[in-house]
This record gives structure tokens, sequence and C-alpha cells, in this order.
């Protein structure tokens, strides 16, 4: 792990410079005397004072630029910035403040993704709250934010970078993935399942992991950036409250756009949709040709309607009769899962609101369609 | 077309050439008091009635008539003659003035009119839209979207064709006798009775042969490895521009399933 000299000198550290204004501080594992006739050199920390921050022209503009509320002190904006891979104490780095605010997020994602589309499957589910809180967005977030890497962390640094350490060129990408002791057991539990079942599902969004021994991309930049977005978030409910961190992912994470429809891939969707009508007692599903052009030329056109009964569920075109009937039945698969109770759909947590109007219960589907 | 006379094609050529329809009239006129037959005079006041693209779809058989060799007929076609520009005149003569309706506010004559046009251009329907029968029942939509229905669509008593007309294969009709004589028969010549063969004896369909003979233990490994190796057989001889139109077909699907 990161030896540094913190240890020595951790404590003489404060998260705020009125507390470090106060003189009768305590040394637990240190001796005073040697502390007071050998004054730390800022340079021996592993990461900027929490003083610094109130130079920082980096982090005031960045606060200034995210619009955070005026509650949410610089000291904690720097801190967010620091990575438990550059400062391992706890008390300095951002890993409990992203844990809050991961949390937070992605409470946030669920419950709008949940009552706006109601009959998503689970591995779209999963795939669209990655999409919207996973690691790589937050990461272009990050950036898009203005919010720049540290070359090598050290107390030295502007505190208005981000500070992590990277992996040294060499290292085997598997024992070092930044990951915590119990994030790697259950990894390997679920790696082990992996090769029982043939797939098996991450706790987060149900990414299917790597074979063991196959070689994945070593990402600590995403992961540092991703912390540091989730940190914000639990600083701004730290110090504002729940209201102003619902208002910052929304603003920030819920406002991205998402093609919902383009996350969808089926297998036998002919049969997954009279499986469907079968299951919510509609009729047979039947496709029918609306229109055709060019049969037996080169170059056919078939418009294909799925029906059921005398309603038209789904609509397809294609060149061969057997694709526009599977595009036809895919959109009318689409057309079930995407189902959606309006554009402006309450969510739970809007009865947080002052003076909010009774809660209507919002739809709730049996699930996904299983052939 | 083929009734119409030479001297009424003549005539039509030459109104053709004219090109304008009220140089056309103006040209009946003149005719008509040169004592031309009155049958032809009436027959020229349709013609000249015709557009000039008509005019010149009902040249083109009478040319042919005319004469017998195809240089005749190009130096009868004012359209497809060298010297002239046809992409122009073409261009200029399918320059067709828009619907008043149609034209924008800002236009020299805007068309006053109380409603909003919308036309879009054809396109497949968005997913977004969830169809009536897919709306669960407490949703709002539904009750207003079924009255507006009622409203304002007419009855769909007439639905277009299906793609295949469904084959009509009886159900539950064989007995346990004709199942033990459709593994009998498979087993005895396998090569022979094939699932559809069997199928078509029976009247039953080859889903349901399949599925009486892997469930009473007739082995089909065999044949199923050696339809495998036909196949395979049959690709190797492909040629690199079938391959690569069935590696195409094959990605088409792919798009197809994923609904691009």
């Amino acid at each position: 792990m990161h030896q540094s000299p913190a240890s020595r000198t951790q404590q003489s550290r404060f998260q705020s410079s009125s507390a470090a204004l106060e003189e009768d501080f305590v040394f637990e594992d240190d001796d005073p005397s040697q502390s007071a006739t050998l004054p730390p050199t800022p340079s021996s920390y592993p990461s900027p004072l929490p003083e610094a921050a109130l130079h920082s022209a980096k982090l005031a503009a960045l606060h200034a630029r995210l619009g955070l509320p005026k509650k949410l002190p610089l000291q904690t904006m720097a801190r967010t910035l620091v990575d438990p891979s550059a400062d391992p104490n706890t008390r300095f780095n951002n890993a409990s403040l992203s844990q809050l605010g991961g949390s937070i997020m992605s409470l946030h994602v669920a419950e709008f993704l949940l009552c706006k589309y109601p009959r998503l499957p689970m591995a779209i589910l999963f795939a669209a709250a990655g999409a919207y809180s996973g690691a790589r967005t937050l990461t272009i977030i990050a950036q898009e934010w203005g919010v720049d890497t540290a070359a090598y962390p050290g107390s030295e640094v502007d505190p208005g970078l981000l500070q992590f350490s990277k992996i040294a060129p060499g290292t085997t990408i598997e024992d070092s993935m930044g990951l915590s002791l119990r994030r790697r057991k259950r990894l390997a539990f679920y790696k082990s399942s992996l090769e029982k079942k043939g797939t098996s599902h991450n706790e987060a969004f149900g990414d299917v992991l790597p074979k063991p021994g196959k070689e994945v991309d070593p990402k600590p930049t995403e992961d540092a950036y991703s912390n540091f977005v989730k940190a914000v978030v639990g600083g701004v409910y730290i110090h504002a409250g729940r209201d102003a961190a619902r208002k910052f992912v929304r603003e920030h994470i819920l406002s991205r756009h998402l093609d919902i429809t383009q996350l969808f891939e089926f297998k036998e969707p002919v049969r997954e949709l009279a499986v469907l009508c079968k299951r919510e007692e509609f009729e047979y599903p039947v496709a029918r040709i609306l229109s055709e052009t060019g049969r037996r030329s080169r170059s056919p056109v078939f418009v294909v309607g799925i029906y059921s009964g005398t309603e038209k569920l789904g609509e397809g075109a294609a060149p061969s009769l057997a694709e526009a009937r599977i595009r036809a039945s895919v959109a009318a698969l689409k057309a079930w899962y995407l189902y959606s109770p309006g554009n402006n759909v309450r969510v739970p947590s809007d009865m947080e609101d002052t003076n909010a109007k009774p809660w209507e219960p919002v739809h709730i589907d049996i699930g996904e369609i299983i052939h | 077309m083929g009734s119409v006379s030479a001297a009424h094609a003549g005539l039509c050529n030459f109104v053709h050439r004219a090109f304008d329809p009220c140089s056309a009239r103006l040209l009946v006129s003149n005719t008509s008091s040169k004592n031309i037959e009155s049958t032809t005079a009436s027959r020229l006041m349709q013609c000249s009635s015709f557009s000039a693209m008509e005019a010149r779809l009902l040249r083109r058989p009478v040319a042919k008539l005319l004469s017998g060799r195809s240089q005749c007929l190009l130096a009868l076609n004012a359209a497809s003659a060298r010297h002239e520009s046809s992409y122009r005149r073409s261009k200029s003569r399918l320059n067709v003035k828009p619907e008043p309706s149609f034209l924008p506010s800002y236009s020299k004559t805007p068309v006053e009119q109380a409603h909003i046009i919308f036309n879009p251009p054809s396109s497949a329907p968005s997913v977004l839209h969830t169809p009536l029968k897919f709306l669960p029942r407490e949703d709002k939509r539904k009750q207003l979207l079924v009255a507006a229905a009622q409203k304002f669509l007419p009855p769909q008593n007439q639905l277009p064709p299906p793609i295949q007309p469904k084959q009509k294969v009886p159900h539950h009709h064989l007995s346990d006798t004709d199942i033990a004589e459709i593994i009998k028969l498979k087993q005895q010549a396998p090569d022979e009775w094939t699932n559809t063969k069997l199928a078509r004896k029976f009247n039953c369909s080859s889903l349901f042969i399949s599925i009486c003979l892997t469930q009473s233990g007739v082995d089909n490994t065999r044949r199923k490895k050696e339809m495998q190796e036909k196949l395979e057989a049959v690709k190797a001889r492909w040629g690199p521009r079938r391959r690569k139109a069935r590696e195409e077909h094959e990605k088409r699907f792919q798009l197809a399933l994923r609904g691009d």
C-alpha cells in the first residue's frame, strides 16, 4: 500500500481552519515534544492541508461553476478531490463522502427509472442506471466540470486538482484494482459463481464480470473521477441537506439524455411477443403486410405490421418479409417495455417536499416476459 | 392507343412540339379553319387538354407504327434529340406550383387559415408511443383514447392480408397407435421417413413429430451430423460474393433484433 510519513504527523492536520486554531489538541500515538521540536513541513503530508483550500483559485472556480450551495465549504470540496489511493487516512480522503453520495445518487437514478419506465427488464434497467451513474459517465461529467488530475499526489499540489495514485506500469491488474478487501472478496465470490453458472452479475449495474484470467483495462482514473463526483453529492447532502442533494443529482446526472430505446436486444422477438400476448390475454399476434414495393426485384421493401385482433402493436420495414416481421415484433416489444406513465411522473422522494400532494401509487409491472 | 389514326398522331406530335397548351389551342383553331374533319378536331381538342407529358406518351406507339426503324423514331422524339437539353426542360416541367395552403406565411400570397398543417415525412412510428392495448388499466389515457377512437376512427372491418396464410393443422387428433406408428416408421427407415414426410402423412406439424421422436428416444445425432456436413460442403462451395452476401444478411438480422 501507499507508504507515507502521514502516519507520524496526521494528528496535526484538521479538517477546518477553525479547528486548527485551537491549541489544546491531543496526541494519541505520538510524542508531543518530538512534534513540537520537529514541526512538520507541508510536503510531508500525502495530500494538501485543508487550509490550502481557501487559497486555491481552481477550487473556488469549480465551486462557483457548479453553482454549489454556499453552505458547502471549500475545505470539504478539497476533500472530495482526494482519492483513498492518494491519502489512505479516511479523515482526509473522500471514501466516506463518495460512499454516501453514491448511495444517494443511485437512489435517485433508480427511482427515476423505475417510475418513468415501470416495465423495463432487469438487464435494461441495470444498463440504464449504469449509463446515468456508471463510472464512465461520471468521469465524463467530472471532465466536463473542468476537473484535471494531478500528476502525482502530495501536499504541494493545488487542492483543485484530482489526486490519486495511478497504477504503476507493469503491475498485474488482478491484485491492484484499488478495491477494498471486502469488495475483492465479493468479486472473488462472484467469479467463482460465474464459473459455475456461466454468467453472473456485478452488484451495482448487473455487468457480466469478465472471466478470470482474461485481461481487462485498468480503470483507476475512471474510479477516481467517479468517486469524486459521488463525493461531491455526498458533500452537498451533508452540508446543504436532502433537497439540495436531490436538486444537484437531477441537474447534473438525470438531466443527461439517454436514448433508452437503443439499449434493447432480443433473441426471439416473435416468440416473446406471442408469449406476452398470451400472458396479457390479448389475441394472438399476426403479422400483416401493410404495403410493399418491388417484390421479386433486387431491393424490395415490405412494411409489416403486427396486429393483435384489430389493433396494430408494431410496425417494421425491411427488404424481406421475415426481417420485417422481426422488426415489427421488436418495435411492439419495445413499445411494451417502454411504457411510461408520463414525462413528469412523480417519484417517492417528491413527497419530501413541504406541502406535497398526497401520494398516488405508481404503476408496478408484474415483470418481464419469460419464454 | 393502337386505334389512334396516323393523321391524329401527326397532329399530336405537332401539338407536342408547341409544348404550351395555350398555343396548342390556338393551333386547333387554325387547323379547324383549314377544313379538317370535325372528328379529328374533337380528338385534337381532347389531346390538347392533356399535358405535354401525356401527349408524348400517346405519341410513342404511333411513332412506332409510322416508322419501322428506330432511327426514325429518334428523329420524331423531340425530347431525346441530342441537340436539345432535356434535363432543364423536364426540370422546368416538373416545377409545379405548390398547393396554396402549403405556402409559408412569409410568401407573397399567404393563405389565411386557422389550423396548423402537420405533414411529416413517412417514417416508422416511434416505439415511445405505446399502443392502446399496451396501456395498463389504471392509466388515465386509456379511457380517453378509447373514447376518442370510438368517436373519430371508423370501425376497422378489413385488416391487411397476413404474411403467410396460417396452415391449418389439426391438433390432438393422433392416437397412441398413430404415435407408435410414427416411431416405428422412423426406426425402420430413418433416412426415408424424414420429419416433414411424417408430418405430411399424419397431417400434423413437424414440431409435433420431433417432440414425439425425441421423447421416445429415437437417436437422430447421426442424421443431424450428416445434414451438418452436407451444409458445410455447400458452404465450402460458395464464392466470395455469395459468402459476403450471406454475412451481410446475417448482420442485417442482428441489427433487426436490436431494432436499429
